[in-house]
């Protein structure tokens, strides 16, 4: 049966002997920060633009003004920013 | 298929538990094997259908409105030709076909973006220890009932480290294997991946489109295939063993739309046979499971 024959053997397990390059650990490091500040990133990457977009299509007078993008930056941002700290969202 | 021994309606409490586990083998080895085309079929037209709303709402063809509810039923629809994969139902190792069971697992679950092997190694988990509390890692949808459940999950991506990563995640670090680490690194990518897409779609001005056609979807179909691959079959998830694990329900919503869960039950037993053939042995089952007691609401 399948969930039977997935053990690995001992020799692929990590511990002792396995010593990963410098680098692996650098770039590992980048990606678990990266992940951590994930929240925030997501309120500027894409809570902002979704504002900006909002803000654009009911506000037809703001579609080549730059201070939905502000807007949405600030809000966005500091959404992100808050469920960064709190760890929810709502 | 032809199926040529199923289990007598007869009482079978009189039968031994070998006995009854030798009638169990040669029932169920009756539909295990063979190419699972429609499976196959499901999982390319699925995602054909997801990335063709790209291009078609991207250019205006699509009203949002429409691509939307596609999209989330494409995330729903997702998850089981990869699961099939994830068995080796399609093809195991070393078997000529075993290329079309890994391009399957991987890219039948993109719109939901889940990491083909870290769901391989963690479903096994759950086969392992279904309903442990600990070492369970789909104990998350354990709730007091449908309702809680939904709201429950909801809350659950309302936190900024959903429970339902977190367990994922321990689950690889227990298994503590070079396939295990590859796997959590992978799904790490998918995840950074899958933010900057999003935030590239965004930026460059189609943040309601990639918003609807993946990042929602994903929020919605995921509560769905949680509820009805999940929470529904192990509800209330208390007890542990081969025949306790697991239930047999009857939905109001009928087998399609449960995506054949109300036979999640012939799964844990046999988790190599095909899930478009759990109907047929479940039925011709059924007497062997009313005799180990296993649990099958209204079914």
């Amino acid at each position: 049966m399948a969930v039977d024959d997935f053990g690995q053997p001992a020799e692929g397990r990590a511990g002792a002997g396995s010593s990963a390059p410098a680098e692996a650990n650098l770039i590992g490091r980048l990606l678990m920060g990266t992940l951590q500040i994930l929240p925030f990133l997501f309120g500027i990457g894409f809570i902002a633009p979704l504002i900006v977009e909002g803000l654009k299509r009911a506000l037809p007078a703001a579609a080549h003004a730059s201070w939905p993008i502000l807007v949405g930056l600030a809000a966005g941002g500091s959404w992100g920013a808050v469920a960064n700290l709190r760890g929810r969202w709502l | 298929m032809s199926v040529s021994v199923a289990a007598p309606e007869s009482d079978l409490s009189g039968l031994s538990t070998q006995e009854l586990l030798r009638l169990e083998r040669s029932i169920a080895e009756q539909f295990i094997g063979g190419l699972p085309w429609g499976s196959i079929l499901w999982a390319f037209t699925n995602l054909a259908v997801w990335l063709s709303l790209w291009p078609l709402t991207i250019s205006g063809v699509l009203p949002l409105w429409v691509a939307a509810p596609i999209a989330t039923l494409n995330v729903i629809l997702a998850y089981l030709p990869c699961h099939e994969a994830q068995h080796r139902i399609i093809a195991r190792e070393g078997e000529p076909l075993f290329w079309l069971n890994e391009l399957v697992g991987h890219l039948s679950p993109i719109p939901m973006l889940l990491a083909y092997e870290m769901g391989r190694l963690t479903h096994y988990e759950h086969h392992r220890h279904a309903n442990d509390p600990v070492l369970d890692p789909d104990i998350n949808t354990r709730s007091n009932g449908a309702w809680h459940m939904i709201v429950k999950d909801f809350a659950n991506q309302l936190k900024t480290a959903p429970p339902m990563n977190t367990s994922y995640a321990q689950a690889l670090e227990r298994i503590d294997t070079d396939d295990a680490r590859r796997a959590g690194a992978i799904a790490l990518f998918y995840e950074l991946g899958f933010n900057a897409l999003l935030f590239a779609f965004a930026w460059a001005g189609y943040a309601l489109e990639v918003g609807l056609i993946w990042w929602l979807p994903r929020v919605v179909g995921g509560v769905y295939v949680r509820f009805f691959l999940s929470w529904a079959p192990h509800h209330p998830a208390a007890d542990l063993g081969r025949y306790k694990d697991t239930r047999g329900f009857r939905s109001r919503l009928g087998n399609i739309l449960t995506m054949g869960m109300q036979y999640h039950i012939i799964h844990h037993l046999y988790p190599r046979m095909p899930l478009m053939r759990h109907p047929a042995a479940f039925r011709a089952l059924r007497p062997v499971l009313v005799a180990r007691g296993c649990r099958l609401d209204g079914i």
